[in-house]
């Protein structure tokens, strides 16, 4: 790698937002088309990224060093590869790094108790076949988003601000390879994204934004206190005290799980759970949140009914992709074990989250919240795909976020333009639309298709994939997802046909319907314009042409893939050596070695 | 000085304290309020200097030239809020201005 | 022919149909009309020059020989050592491909041409066009698939289309919710066919016990069931696993070819334009059911359970069927369920293994059937879109030449000796006599269907086309333009002549052109009724379906039997033949209206009421809380202050105390 795109992609929409700081609030024409320039530079760089990743997708840091137990690591793979990838040191300075790798290439005689464990955090960026992907349909959302921004709408340089902000924070968390990075850029996301929520959109927006960061900060709290109890767990198993993402992996997969499985409360022992799985609820929670699985979902509902068009095409797009981003890189990655315990309980929270956000949808009659409903109900396939725990699924998994996030843009873009045009959300003062819009009407309706899951189209893919993996585990929780399927039909045929088809009926101005009959033509509403027209053309394409030929989508995760459902040793490749259960085994404290090499 | 005088600055050190802490409680015009402040801030210095010269360091002073630094930058501060606050039209009065509360 | 020349034909194929679809839809209304009207036929027949070319190309090459797989593109594969999903389009041109091509493109062409005619004072003309042509493209992919992943895209397209022009004239709301029941239906269809894919995908073993991990046909049958070398890939014949499989696949079929339990959407599905009835609800999609059925052929042989449900369930659909027709009224209804009722008859036909027969069948039905109601389209074209059979009468003279051709589709229909369907019934029912459950009794049942066939048949033609005319339209009625004409008349001269092709009696055996061309595919038929038992059965079928048409003849023609003799001797079977055997009021009672209740209670009381509840709990405590609190701030300052103070006296004495 000879210059730092990563690192280039990550902040170029920070310092577009401190560029639009320094321009004058009242020259709008300025601050839009920086606005873009910014966020299509982004998303320009990230496409660079995307094909140099399709082009060599197992190119990156491949070898841990030092050793495990006695056993040399010196030829096992790193057991995630990461390409793209930059390091700097910073509070736990050279001197600490330094002696880290003193010790790994010491081996085990190297580091004693005596080890002063250094805050060992760096700046460590790098992405893999997941997130590579995410970053890409992060630039276009935000493209999208910046450009989707209405020539009426208030304030638009704060806006646009606060947007660059949120993309820096949001691009962080996906490439971020350092778990205070990580938990830095998780809550630095929520910051603008809270302010763009508040200052912006329906009446309701102030109680929206106070629900939505309350949620995801309580969740928060609970994976801060995870980060540091994996710290100081994996820190005095092996004597490495380290933030460092893939060490992290490569220790947590072989120490947390040795553990006694007893909590000492009161003097009375409990023994239910293991410290990996405490870890693994703890993370799960804030993801859950962030996604949102069902128990925890009545945020997203006011977020998403009070937002505005160009906030929720990348709110809804990817920001509710990161609890799903967060539950493969962390849960996946750090608690296989706990996974695999686990895995009754989040199959069985996908499953109500795709049927009780598709009977919600089915019972809407606000077609924002028809959208927000049915998002609920896609990402439960998505968590469904990731805990059927086999590369089936996965994939399946990781292509359906990427879909998901174009075809949730792409509705609440064409639900947005009918606000703009009529002033309601009401499913049933409008009808027919497919007379006066026939462009509006073949748009959504491929964004419709794609939404349920139809072959040919991109979710299909996603949705085939995740339903197979699933069914590998439980043919049970599979058929029960299908179900969701069907309704998923039902409910976006509802919103088609309601909006676009049966007698033309109009939304007035004062409140009063003009209906018009049959051969009336519906006058006065115009068709979408060429600028709508560029924003949904690419979503539209995306949805084709990746369920036409989503071979390319495929083989950039699939090496990722595939290390995932490795990490717990199960796996028929299993790379890391497998250690011996007991705490006996555990007791002196040894280095295992770093990924931290570049 | 000898030590005999030490309770005595002590004492008055107190006592200017108490007169500007009950004068920050009871005044209602923000420039009297002000200078209560100023006038605790000073009844801290002469008990820093006095402290000082009791155990014989510079420890004392040096505490004191921060505290009258602080207590000069603050007349900065201060003086433009209150002159901002008058220039706003709401008078001179510190009851008047409750917007903290809510 | 070589792989070249094979792979031209096949991106000819697929991709003109394709190519009329785009140009029409990215052209939008900025297409004119003129050039629709070419290309919108233009690009089916083309196809079927292409078909025809590959047919002949296949002709070339030896009996055993004629299945060619073409790769298309590489779809996706997670594939490696890890054993996860892969799958590539490939296509499969064999014999039975060839022939489900040939009836696509061809009746479908003669249909767009028909279109042209009929679609002309549409202002949807261009639009039409572009769904037409997407429709055979989805289609000749469904048929044309070499894998189950893109059998189900084809699958899941077709019910697409289909919805798409049931629901073409948006504005009608019947129009409207007829798509979404369609719709809908099939997607519980596709859903049945995606799980039955799963578990070909996850249980198929190789000859060693090897998990195949494999979606391709070839390879499935070649590990399944009886072939030359026999292998149970799926585990032994007639256990749970296959059995599984073959009603999962029979549910997708029952979906697509309106096979009781999923067989309501079809009568609803006549809101669609005329010639979207005849090419997709009579000639090719609705017979995909059967295409499956006949294509998992050893699926199906190994689980005889399955196949028997099949054929049990496809003659019961496909008496059902021909009662209802007996008492509609709607000229397209009547066809519609004369189209469940024949369909019934193939699928019980493929269940119980005589597959060229159903195949037979599913050819020569869609002649006549895309006969019918293209002349029915002619008939309601004629007399200003009314479809109610009492509104019309005595239009023989009117339609010269409709007329004729629609009685040439109800003599094949009805299974008169020497048309189409009397070939295609007789063989069909001829090998229920010794094959499948309850070996005669189906044949009996299928009987009946005949005489009930051919009873409403004959009713429909002479309530329509005898008599006076019954209303005012009908009086007025004027002939169609020659290009709707013309492909009716095509159509009648296949439907009256395509039955030589199966041509035997020296023995009565089904070895004939489409047999022996298919035998490839589905080897020889398991048994055949000897000679003299089938020609008795045939005299004895044929007799009565002429029966049939004699009674009809007795009640409409001479009115010599009452017509509300049934109505009013047995009242409630002629009203559960009107009310359709209540079939939609029981699915909208036990399962439309439990979904849109268990929505609205979800919506009305669990959100609410459980979750957000939950929250504003939480919400609500903490606010008291603060509100108890709230009262220590009054804005002023020096409030703020006093407190301050007197907490700063107290920790300094609490430290002074603890200090000394």
């Amino acid at each position: 790698m000879t210059w730092p795109i990563l690192g280039i992609t990550l902040f170029l929409p920070l310092l577009g937002s401190a560029v639009l700081a320094l321009i004058p609030a009242s020259r709008t024409m300025a601050v839009r088309t920086v606005g873009i320039a910014f966020a299509a530079a982004t998303f320009a760089l990230s496409l660079v990224m995307l094909v140099s990743f399709y082009a060599t997708p197992k190119v990156g840091s491949a070898v841990l060093g030092g050793s495990v137990h006695g056993r040399s690591l010196a030829h096992v793979a790193s057991p995630i590869t990461f390409q793209f990838q930059e390091q700097l040191s910073w509070l736990g300075s050279t001197r600490a790094l330094g002696q880290f790798r003193q010790a790994l290439n010491q081996g085990n005689n190297g580091v004693n108790q005596a080890f002063a464990p250094p805050i060992n955090f760096s700046f460590h960026i790098g992405v893999d076949g997941l997130a590579v992907w995410m970053v890409a349909l992060t630039g276009l959302l935000f493209l999208l988003a910046a450009v989707a921004l209405s020539r009426r709408e208030d304030r638009p340089r704060s806006f646009l601000i606060l947007m660059g902000l949120a993309e820096t924070g949001v691009i962080g968390v996906l490439v971020s390879l350092d778990l205070v990075l990580f938990y830095f850029f998780w809550e630095a996301a929520l910051i603008p994204l809270y302010f763009q929520l508040l200052g912006w959109g329906g009446p309701r927006r102030g109680a929206a934004a106070l629900k939505f960061i309350i949620y995801t900060v309580a969740g928060s709290l609970f994976m801060l206190l995870a980060i540091l109890g994996l710290y100081f767990i994996t820190g005095a198993e092996t004597g490495v005290y380290t933030f460092d993402v893939p060490t992290q992996i490569a220790m947590a997969t072989q120490v947390i799980g040795q553990h006694p499985t007893s909590l000492t409360i009161f003097g009375h022992v409990f023994t239910f759970l293991t410290p990996e799985q405490w870890l693994f609820l703890a993370f799960a929670l804030a993801f859950a949140i962030k996604v949102p699985l069902v128990p925890f979902h009545t945020w997203l509902p006011d977020a998403y009914g009070s937002g505005t068009t160009p906030f929720l095409i990348f709110f809804a797009g990817i920001v509710s992709k990161l609890g799903a981003f967060g539950l493969i890189r962390y849960n996946l990655a750090l608690f296989p074990q706990a996974s695999h315990f686990f895995q009754p309980v989040m199959l069985a929270l996908g499953v109500t989250s795709i049927l009780y956000g598709g009977l919600m949808a089915l019972g809407q009659r606000d077609i924002r919240q028809i959208v927000a409903y049915s998002s609920i109900s896609h990402l439960g396939f998505v968590v469904l795909g990731i805990f059927a725990l086999n590369v089936d699924g996965l994939g399946g998994a990781i292509v359906q976020m990427v879909n998901h996030g174009i075809i949730v843009a792409g509705l609440f873009l064409c639900v947005g333009m009918l606000e703009v045009r009529f002033g309601t959300r009401d499913l049933g003062r409008m009808g027919g639309l497919a007379r006066p819009m026939p462009i509006m009407a073949g748009m959504f309706l491929v964004l419709v298709l794609a939404g349920m899951g139809m072959p040919l189209m991109n979710s299909f893919v996603g949705e085939f994939l995740i339903l197979l993996g699933v069914f590998q585990v439980s043919p049970a929780w599979a058929v029960a997802a299908s179900l969701g399927v069907v309704i998923a039909c039902w409910y976006m045929l509802r919103l088609y046909q309601g909006l676009t088809q049966g007698a033309v009926r109009i939304p007035g101005t004062g409140g009063e319907e003009r209906r018009a009959g049959g051969s009336v033509s519906g006058g006065g509403v115009r068709d979408l314009r060429a600028l709508e027209i560029a924003l949904l053309a690419p979503l539209v394409a995306v949805c084709i042409g990746v369920g036409i030929y989503p071979s390319p989508i495929i083989s950039t995760i699939r090496f990722n893939a595939s290390q995932y459902m490795r990490l717990d040793g199960r796996g028929p490749q299993a790379l890391m050596p497998t250690l011996g259960l007991g705490v006996a085994s555990s007791s002196a404290p040894q280095p295992p070695g770093g990924g931290s090499a570049p | 000085m000898n030590h005999n005088l030490f309770p005595g600055f002590i004492g008055l050190s107190a006592a200017l304290f108490a007169i500007g802490a009950v004068g920050v409680l009871v005044r209602r015009n923000p420039i009297v309020v002000f200078m209560c402040i100023e006038l605790m801030l000073n009844a801290g210095n002469l008990a820093l200097i006095a402290f000082g010269r009791f155990t014989h360091t510079m420890d004392g002073q040096v505490f004191a030239l921060i505290v009258i630094t602080v207590a000069a930058s603050e007349v900065v501060v201060g003086l433009a809020l209150i002159t901002g606050v008058f220039r706003s039209g709401r008078g001179l009065d510190v009851d008047e201005l409750s917007e903290m509360r809510e | 022919m070589d792989a070249a020349t094979v792979r031209l034909l096949v991106a000819g194929i697929l991709g003109l149909p394709t190519l009329g679809f785009l140009v029409v839809t990215l052209g939008g209304t900025l297409v004119p009309r003129r050039v629709v009207r070419l290309l919108g036929p233009g690009v089916i027949v083309g196809a079927f020059a292409c078909v025809v070319l590959l047919t002949v190309g296949v002709l070339e090459r030896a009996p055993a020989d004629r299945s060619i797989t073409v790769t298309l593109w590489h779809w996706l594969s997670l594939g490696g050592k890890h054993g996860g999903f892969g799958a590539t389009f490939n296509v499969l041109v064999d014999p039975l491909s060839l022939v489900m091509m040939g009836v696509i493109t061809g009746v479908g062409g003669l249909i767009h041409i028909y279109s042209v005619g009929y679609m002309a004072e549409d202002r949807g003309f261009n639009r039409f066009f572009a769904y037409m042509n997407f429709f055979i493209t989805s289609m000749l992919v469904l048929v044309l698939s070499a894998n189950l992943v893109f059998l189900i895209i084809g699958w899941a397209m077709v019910a697409f289309a289909s919805y798409a022009l049931i629901a073409f004239w948006y504005e009608r709301p019947t129009a409207v919710a007829a798509g979404r029941k369609a719709f809908i239906t099939q997607v519980i269809g596709d859903v049945g066919l995606v799980l039955a894919a799963f578990l070909i995908f996850l249980n198929l073993r190789g000859r060693s016990g090897n998990l195949l991990h494999t979606v391709d046909f070839a390879t499935i049958f070649a590990n399944v069931g009886p072939g030359a070398h026999f292998h149970n890939g799926l585990g032994p014949a007639g256990s749970g696993l296959v059995t599984v499989i073959g009603l999962l696949l029979f549910a997708g079929a029952a979906a697509k070819s309106a096979q009781w339990p999923l067989h309501t959407w079809l009568p609803d599905a006549m809101e669609g334009p005329t010639p979207v009835s005849a090419l997709i609800h009579a000639a090719t999609m609705v017979t995909a059911g059967v295409y499956l059925v006949c294509r998992f052929h050893p699926i199906f042989e190994q689980a005889p359970t399955a196949g028997a449900v099949v054929a049990v369930i496809g003659m019961g659909t496909a008496l059902m069927a021909a009662i209802i027709g007996c008492t509609q009224f709607d000229i397209k209804r009547v066809i519609a369920y004369s189209t469940m009722s024949q369909i019934g008859l193939m699928i019980f036909s493929a269940g119980i293994g005589a597959y060229s027969a159903a195949i037979f069948q599913l050819v020569a039905h869609a002649f006549f059937k895309a006969l019918l109601f293209m002349a029915a389209g002619n008939v309601i074209h004629g007399i200003g879109g009314e479809q109610d059979i009492r509104q019309m009468g005595g239009l023989r003279r009117r339609l010269r030449f409709t007329y004729p051709a629609f009685a040439v589709g109800t003599l094949a229909l009805s299974g008169i000796p020497l048309f189409a369907g009397w070939f295609s019934k007789e063989e069909l029912l001829g090998n229920g006599l010794v094959l499948g459950p309850a070996t005669p009794w189906l044949w009996v049942a299928g009987v009946v269907v005949n005489v009930l066939t051919s009873f409403y048949s004959f009713r429909v033609l002479w309530v329509t086309f005898h008599g006076e005319a019954h209303g005012e339209e009908a009086s007025k009625a004027h002939e169609a333009p020659r290009v709707m004409v013309g492909p009716v008349l095509v159509l009648a001269a296949l439907a009256a002549l395509f039955g030589f092709t199966n041509i035997d009696f020296g023995t009565f055996h089904p070895i004939t052109i489409v047999a022996t061309f298919l035998a490839p595919v589905f080897g020889p038929i398991a048994r055949v009724p000897a000679p003299g038992v089938a020609l008795l059965a045939l005299l004895v079928g044929t007799a009565l379906s002429m029966g049939g048409l004699g009674l009809a003849f007795l009640v409409y023609g001479r009115q010599a039997i009452a017509r509300d003799l049934v109505p009013r001797r047995a009242p409630w079977v002629y009203q559960l033949s009107l009310q359709k055997f209540y079939w939609d009021e029981v699915y909208d009672a036990m399962l439309a209206r439990p979904m849109v209740g268990l929505a609205t209670a979800c919506r009305r009381v669990i959100e609410p009421g459980v979750f957000n509840g939950a929250v504003d709990g939480v919400r609500s405590a903490v606010q008291t809380l603060a509100d108890d609190f709230r009262t220590f701030q009054s804005g002023l300052l020096r409030d703020y202050a006093l407190v301050f103070f007197v907490f700063a006296v107290i920790g300094l004495l609490v430290l002074g105390l603890h200090l000394t």
